[in-house]
């Protein structure tokens, strides 16, 4: 599904991802893990297509398409979602409103007719349900106002609305009670599925405790230095992420 | 066109204003009126006219208005059109006045409609039948925050309109008050229109200025607004400002807010040459509140600016203000605003907010929220944000699926729906958001 060999970024012509080799499969669950400053967040931004980051050198390839010739909306509409590490407010802009927005181009892009707000309504009880979405979330503004937790549910909810096929999820577990955190993973796994892809960037093994990983990878300076089965999470946990720079690199 | 006489020989408006005599002299005006009107005319010349070197008038551009050539208009002989048609409430679901110039038009209310204590009528009117009422409040504030053109309004108008809301009253419908400018076959009038809007102890309406051309010709609206609320009185007020290329337009508001009172205004500016708000109020009763919200949408040359003195007098007040503009072209806007919470008051909360949307790199705006703070137990935020759409805001919207530029329209379209969105009247916030976004559409397209 997911394709990377030697990927190297830059933002702000700094080089910030130095050479990443990545295949993701339908139906696995990916974690990236890493130090601060690793370059994680900005795996998940070039991979949605994020301009701020420019791909310098390499392969970024989705359903055996090159990403570099998509625009993000283009990535999107092919099934990649990115749920934000810090989620842009909206004012203005009603978040029910604008999940049909969303709901309705990807039918389009797909051949099919958009639905009226009532069709779509039905569609979106079902979702909330899955990610016990409150339902004053509908009347408020996108992001708006809302809290850090408040945020990281939206998103899992706009996931829940677009279904995709590779969920990039950055940080989501970051600014969430462990209560909340248990929703979220919640919604995550009941979306899984054999057809589609999650990528989990977090810093803690904690959110891996409820969304098991079928790989682990571990970013340090722009570069995968370790990757592995669910077991090197809790070693992370253990050990910190130190004794992995004096390993060097390994694949 | 020759002149004929020195009467009729091209003057700017200041030189204009200082040589008149006050408009409707020979009326039967009363004797307080005429004095109040004659002094104002002195004061005027004690305080002259505005200029860039006035601290609240800076970025304005006030000196070409004064040099317009404008002419106090001849309102008698003007041919009033019929504006109902183009009225934004039927007469079945408000109570409307309307105005040309700053000449009464006629006013109409549903005839189901209790007027006893609710009251639209023409100052003229007024005049003659509620004499103690004006007598307490028309003009009692004259001399607030003074400067030439609202002198120039307290002795020129020569009508106005009065809103009344009886004691412990609620208007059942909404008010609606027109104000049409234009040339009305007149070269370059201007208008001296005046409002004063009395809610009694406990009243409570809504109200909605339309502020409009009646035509494509220059003209300079030099509009006053009074606005009295006694305690607890609530008045929602809805100012719409949408005229001509050609429009100078000036709109000064005096507002005295009673102990429990709230006055909400949201302002939405759309055109014109040349606006001015300026707003004085002054929370004078403890718990007042006051609401400003802000729209402008500016294109081409447009000029749109605000000078706003919020007086927090009395304990435990709030005031809060939010300024959104929208720029392209070579616009201008510009939001200052002061915050003055005088000594011996408590409790007072305040929250200035000025937002702005540049589209265009030569589009400029001005942002200068003040405070002036003597007493001690105060809470006071404000903040200014002045730039173009960002690459993450768009990123964002593109992630979900939506290209470029429906983001970029839904972007800029969420900024001005903020300040929609808080429009209490249906219709006219279906109005007011179709004409929005027509002007945004419109916008973003030249910018493809």
């Amino acid at each position: 599904m997911l394709g990377i060999q030697d990927l190297h970024a830059e933002v702000a012509e700094k080089n910030i991802l130095k050479g990443i080799t990545l295949e993701v499969n339908p139906g696995e669950v990916h974690a990236i893990m890493g130090p601060n400053g690793s370059g994680k967040s900005t795996l998940a931004k070039v991979i949605a297509g994020d301009p701020n980051v420019t791909v310098s050198r390499g392969i970024l390839r989705y359903e055996g398409r090159d990403l570099k010739d998509l625009d993000p909306e283009q990535r999107a509409l092919a099934g990649i979602f990115l749920a934000f590490q810090y989620p842009t407010e909206i004012p203005g802009v009603n978040n029910a409103s604008f999940l049909r927005m969303a709901y309705n181009a990807k039918r389009k892009a797909a051949g099919q007719g958009e639905l009226d707000p009532l069709e779509f309504d039905e569609v979106l009880q079902e979702r909330m349900k899955i990610v016990q979405a409150p339902r004053e979330f509908l009347d408020r503004n996108v992001n708006h106002g809302f809290s850090g937790g408040e945020k990281k549910r939206n998103e899992i909810l706009q996931m829940a609305v677009l279904q995709p096929k590779l969920a990039l999820l950055d940080e989501t577990d970051s600014g969430l009670d462990v209560d909340a955190l248990r929703v979220v993973a919640d919604g995550v796994n009941r979306l899984r599925s054999k057809e589609n892809a999650v990528v989990l960037v977090t810093h803690y093994q904690r959110l891996l405790n409820y969304i098991v990983p079928d790989r682990v990878h571990i970013l340090v300076d722009g570069r995968i230095v370790k990757s592995g089965g669910k077991e090197l999470a809790l070693t992370v946990e253990q050990k910190g992420y130190d004794w992995l720079s004096v390993h060097g690199r390994t694949a | 066109m020759m002149a004929q006489n020195a009467d009729q020989l091209p003057m700017d408006y200041a030189s204009l204003v200082r040589s008149r005599k006050p408009s409707g002299a020979g009326r039967e005006f009363p004797a307080w009126l005429e004095s109040r009107r004659q002094n104002a005319r002195e004061r005027l010349q004690t305080v002259g006219f505005p200029t860039r070197a006035d601290e609240s008038w800076k970025f304005s551009k006030v000196e070409p208005v004064l040099a317009q050539l404008f002419s106090p208009a001849d309102s008698e002989s003007m041919a009033l059109p019929d504006m109902r048609e183009a009225s934004l409430l039927a007469s079945e679901e408000s109570v409307r006045g309307f105005f040309c110039g700053d000449r009464f038009a006629g006013a109409d209310r549903p005839a189901a409609h209790l007027a006893d204590r609710n009251e639209i009528m023409p100052l003229s009117e007024a005049i003659l039948k509620k004499p103690g009422l004006l007598e307490k409040y028309l003009l009692s504030k004259a001399g607030v925050e003074d400067n030439g053109l609202s002198c120039a309004n307290d002795f020129l108008f020569r009508d106005g309109i009065l809103i009344h809301v009886g004691k412990g009253m609620k208007a059942a419908l909404p008010l609606y008050t027109m104000l049409a400018g234009g040339g009305y076959g007149q070269e370059r009038p201007a208008y001296h229109p005046r409002v004063l809007v009395v809610l009694e102890e406990g009243a409570e309406a809504t109200w909605v200025l339309d502020q409009r051309s009646a035509d494509d010709k220059a003209y300079f609206s030099n509009s006053a607004v009074e606005i009295f609320l006694e305690p607890s009185a609530h008045l929602d007020w809805i100012q719409i400002r949408r005229e001509n290329a050609q429009a100078f337009n000036l709109t000064e508001i005096r507002s005295c807010m009673g102990a429990g009172s709230r006055l909400t205004l949201t302002d939405y500016v759309r055109g014109g040459a040349w606006s001015h708000l300026r707003f004085n109020g002054v929370l004078s009763g403890d718990t007042a509140a006051c609401e400003l919200r802000h729209l402008s949408i500016l294109d081409g040359d447009t000029v749109a600016t605000k000078y706003i003195f919020m007086e927090h007098a009395a304990s435990h007040c709030l005031s809060r203000q939010l300024d959104k503009n929208i720029l392209s072209g070579r616009s201008i806007s510009e939001f200052n605003s002061i915050v003055h919470v005088a000594k011996q008051t408590a409790g007072s909360d305040s929250g200035q907010s000025n937002r702005n949307l540049l589209l265009s790199p030569e589009a400029r705006a001005w942002s200068r929220p003040q405070l002036k703070i003597e007493a001690d137990d105060v809470k006071a935020t404000h903040g200014s944000a002045t730039g173009p759409l960002t690459d993450t805001e768009l990123f964002y919207l593109q992630s979900r699926g939506l290209d470029r530029s429906v983001a970029r329209s839904l972007l800029t379209f969420g900024f001005a729906e903020e300040v929609l969105e808080k429009v209490s009247v249906d219709k006219i916030h279906q109005n007011l958001t179709q004409d929005a976004q027509s002007q945004l559409d419109k916008m973003l397209r030249m910018l493809v």
